[in-house]
């Protein structure tokens, strides 16, 4: 019966994806625009300090999976501190076996594997040798980071040039760089020599961990691409010039302003450009590479980054480069979901319609690290919630402002979306579950994940310590967002997008921490809060407020009894109701439990603590009120359809 | 016999014989109480003194429900295993009925509570070997099924095709459906001719039916489809109304409630029907053999 529409609608699906139109791509053209210099608006130069400029020239050879690369790095000492060191990252070394600290999350099989094959080196001009630095003691065979040594210290304001000839085959992506199993679509990440960041007197420096992302300075980064003419380039920055030789299109990329460089290759990739106008009349050039079989989602893909970018330019600051790309990757390639400067990747599901929020929320979370880590960037090694908890909480308010609410559901045969809850499954066949519109908020997704791992570590943590990729998760996703709902809620709004402007108009550019963070907030809200940073972010505190009893005494007489059930201590608004009226009672919710005496005119009807759910990491919203006369009705009305659910169930088993 | 006539014949022999229905609604009412009380339980304790409770009545709360889950982890975890665990007192309760139904549908003559019970403990033996025998063929096709869902994903996962995929994954529960459809045929029809013929060897029975269903596989399996299509079609209306009734304010919960078990009679109608047609096709079908018979036999004598 379902199952009939659900074939028909497969078959018709299938017919129209048929019928999918072939277009056909753009010439490769070059991006001019006066109000940018090397890709950075005029207006915004010079806040970045060049620390590490990069230059590459970069054969890519498909034929044999390889690139052959010349990189030229020119590091600054733009401390007040003398270093005779250069430390690098050699992350591309993460895929040379299976003992790398990388390997510990991903299995590689012999065609995962590579490793950076360095021709030469030298320093100055001289030729100079890598002593790889084992950062982890349980790993000795992780050659993800490496130093150079050099002849003199550098002082202040002195530089270094680095030039390192080497090869890299590309391998099978199994996480982030790699070519795709079964396509000619190579992304190219973490694939250059990458100078670690000196600060305080100390190289930062970390090996490759796996699910953790990265850390660097800014600088300019210019790349001279030779790719075979079947193939389309695409990468950070502003496409400068394109030069034809026989046999090649060679494309030369060029940013100020960034501290990454990403590119990809393919020989089957379409192309779409827009334009985003600010509202002081500059433009942004957005390109779209899409694969031939999601052009379908080209409008989608285009909208979600206008509305991402005008939510960030009206509430938190200007994006400053000339160029921002989004490519849609195959799902093969296990890139998806990464972000780089003015560039990130995503890719979406076969069938998937806007009311499941997809691809739409990862496009807003990816384009969020534009910011938060593109421009303000944190180590994410260490305090990784500084970007992803900050591009999950503004992802979720993007998707809140432009799609409203979207639509519970699952999926049948892997990929088609039904509306709708699950609540058992067997072998992908839905056992118990209800089909019905339910809508939810952005952040329960955040509360589902924060409940898997209340305590184990908390924010404030290092990342990279984090004993599990789970507390990983909640640590540096969820609970952050939780923690910005929950401190949007407590300032409101407004005040808290003002908050979050200036810390990025004070910090762009530059390397904040979360301790940066805290300040400004502490600087900037009217009402103290440290309370909140000591139980959210420092421990990781559990929360309950609940009403134990409201009861009548004498006469006009009412006792309300409330008490704290876990150890963090949030203040929290009572509300107690009677037939017309409201009374406001507030609890700062220090001691363990608390008891209001209080008199009304009116029949007392309930009691509620925190009514507006300020507190999201309370644990049980239902023990937050209580009603002075019991009602069966929800109850009763829950249990209905839980009933007629297994009344189903059992006919399906009963009809054996 | 023509499909026209079976269906008359078999649709008046279920309106004659509709008092048993309630028989199994009764069952499988009872079955989801059971299960249900446990989750009425969790909800009064947590929303009848809570304001969230009225909340609940005019929206959603994902957040809720989250929560919920979570407080109840261990509870939920042990929820499967009571489900299966009813589900198996409640398939030996239905083989009773269903030997029940069986009988008097077979002699219609016969067909008040005592020729219903009678025929329910007459043959609950029987059918509980027959359950027994397809059960074991369930486990071997949802094996097959669990194992072709290895094949399709490692295919598929070193693969660009998520068309490729999908169609795969869907024609892998029309297979695994169409599977059901056989072995809820074969089930059935041993459990008609184990009545008709009055037989007690179940498992030489199930072996004359594979070879009876094989032979009029066409005939059957028309009118195993038909009766699916007029099932689906009542889910259609009751999808329809459905959607039509107002799911605020609450009382329409009590509309919709009505609803929901005219729905749940209406199907056991229909699978009440499904074993009347197949007592008339397995009558007519095997007719002619009957036929045959008699005739050699007055020859011997
Ligand atoms: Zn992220």
């Amino acid at each position: 019966m379902k199952l009939l529409s659900f074939i028909a609608l497969m078959i018709l699906y299938s017919g129209i994806s048929l019928l999918n139109y072939n277009l056909t791509q753009p010439e490769n053209s070059v991006d001019i625009d006066t109000n940018y210099s090397c890709g950075i608006l005029k207006s915004e130069m010079g806040k970045a300090d060049n620390v590490a400029d990069y230059s590459f020239f970069v054969d890519f050879i498909p034929s044999e999976n390889l690139i052959k690369v010349k990189e030229n790095l020119i590091w600054r000492n733009k401390t007040n501190y003398q270093t005779d060191e250069i430390y690098l990252h050699l992350y591309a070394n993460a895929y040379k076996s299976n003992n790398t600290i990388f390997a510990r999350y991903y299995k590689l099989s012999e065609a995962n594997r590579t490793a950076l094959q360095i021709n030469n080196i030298t320093v100055n001009g001289k030729t100079a040798e890598l002593q790889f630095v084992v950062k982890n003691k349980e790993f000795p065979q992780d050659s993800t980071v490496a130093k150079l040594q050099l002849e003199k210290p550098l002082m202040e304001n002195d530089s270094v040039k680095i030039q390192i000839n080497y090869e890299l085959k590309v391998p099978v992506s199994v996480k982030r760089f790699g070519k795709a199993k079964g396509s000619g679509f190579y992304f190219i990440s973490q694939w250059f020599p990458k100078a670690g960041v000196f600060e305080n007197g100390k190289w930062i420096c970390e090996p490759y961990y796996p699910y953790l992302n990265f850390y660097a300075d800014f600088g300019k980064y210019e790349a001279v691409i030779a790719a075979p003419k079947n193939f389309k380039v695409a990468a950070t920055g502003i496409l400068e010039k394109v030069t034809f030789t026989d046999t090649a299109n060679v494309f030369k990329f060029v940013q100020n302003g960034v501290h990454d460089f990403a590119w990809v290759a393919s020989d089957n990739l379409l192309q779409r450009k827009k334009q985003y106008e600010r509202k002081d009349g500059t433009k942004i050039t957005l390109n779209f590479y899409l694969q031939p079989n999601r052009l379908k989602y080209f409008e989608r893909y285009a909208s979600a980054v206008e509305n991402s970018l005008s939510f960030f330019e009206k509430n938190i600051g200007i994006y400053p480069y000339q160029t921002l790309s989004l490519i849609d990757v195959p799902k093969t390639s296990a890139s998806g979901g990464m972000e780089y400067p003015t560039l990130f990747t995503v890719s979406a599901e076969l069938i998937s319609p806007v009311e499941t929020h997809q691809p739409e929320k990862l496009v807003a979370h990816e384009f969020s690290h534009q910011y938060f880590q593109g421009v303000l960037a944190n180590n994410e090694v260490y305090e990784a919630w500084l970007d992803e908890g900050f591009a999950s909480y503004t992802a979720s308010k993007i998707m809140e402002k432009f799609y409203g609410k979207g639509l519970l559901h699952f999926k049948l045969a892997g990929y088609f979306p039904v509306y709708g809850i699950n609540f058992l499954s067997y072998n992908d066949i839905p056992v118990i579950y209800s089909i019905e519109k339910i809508p939810y908020h952005e952040y329960d997704r955040s509360l589902e994940s924060y409940y898997k791992n209340l305590t184990l570590g908390s924010i404030a943590d290092t990342s990279y310590k984090l004993p599990n990729r789970r507390s990983y998760v909640v640590n540096a996703y969820s609970k952050p967002e939780l923690m910005l709902h929950t401190l949007e809620r407590i300032l409101g709004e407004e005040k808290f997008f003002g908050i979050l402007q200036k810390y990025y108009s004070t910090y762009k550019f530059k390397h904040p921490q979360g301790s940066d963070f805290i300040n400004v907030i502490k600087n900037n809200a009217d009402v103290n809060l440290d309370w909140f940073f000591e139980n959210v972010y420092k421990k990781s505190s559990v929360f309950n407020y609940k009403v134990r009893s409201l009861k009548k005494l004498k006469g006009k007489e009412y006792q309300l009894f409330v008490e704290r059930t876990g150890e963090g201590i949030f203040p929290v608004d009572i509300f107690i109701y009677s037939k017309s009226d409201t009374l406001h009672k507030f609890w700062d919710g220090k001691s363990r439990w608390k008891i209001f005496r209080f008199t009304s005119d009116e029949k007392i009807t309930g009691a509620e603590l925190d009514p507006f759910r300020k507190n999201l990491f309370d644990l049980n919203f239902a023990d937050n009120s209580i009603l002075t006369e019991p009602s069966y009705s929800a109850s009763l009305a829950l249990s209905a359809n839980w009933f007629f659910w297994l009344q189903n169930a059992l006919m399906i088993f009963g009809s054996i | 016999m023509p499909v026209k006539e079976i269906f008359v014949l078999a649709t008046r022999n279920v309106y004659r014989n509709m008092k048993f229905v309630i028989l199994f609604w009764g069952i499988n009412a009872a079955g989801a109480l059971i299960l249900s009380l446990p989750i009425y339980y969790i909800l009064s304790d947590n929303l009848n003194y809570s304001m969230l409770g009225q909340k609940l009545l005019n929206e959603y709360d994902f957040s809720w429900l989250i929560q919920l889950k979570f407080l109840y982890e261990k509870n939920i975890g042990q929820f499967p295993y009571l489900l299966y665990g009813l589900t198996g007192i409640y398939l030996l309760v239905q083989n009773f009925l269903v030997g029940g139904l069986l009988a008097v549908f077979h002699n219609p003559q016969k067909n008040h509570m005592v020729d219903f019970f009678y025929g329910g403990v007459k043959y609950w033996l029987r059918f509980t070997r027959v359950l027994l025998i397809i059960l074991l063929m369930f486990f071997l096709v949802f094996e097959l099924y669990g194992y072709l869902g290895d094949l399709i994903n490692a295919y598929y996962s070193g693969v660009e095709n998520e068309l490729g995929d999908f169609l795969t994954r869907s024609f892998r529960y029309v297979l695994l459906i169409f599977f059901i459809g056989v072995l809820t045929i074969i089930s059935d029809y041993t459990k008609v001719s184990l009545v008709i013929n009055d037989n007690t060897e179940v498992f030489k029975e199930l072996l004359q039916i594979l070879k009876f269903t094989s032979v009029n596989f066409y005939k059957i399996f028309t009118v195993f489809f038909i009766v699916a299509l007029i099932g689906a079609a009542g889910v259609v209306v009751y999808n329809l109304l459905g959607f039509i009734i107002p799911s605020k304010p609450y009382y329409y919960l009590i509309l919709l409630f009505v609803l929901r078990q005219m729905l749940i009679i209406f199907r056991l109608l229909i699978k009440m029907l499904f074993y009347s047609t197949e007592i008339l096709l397995y009558k007519d079908l095997t007719a002619q053999v009957v036929k045959v018979k008699p005739e050699e036999k007055e020859v011997e004598v």
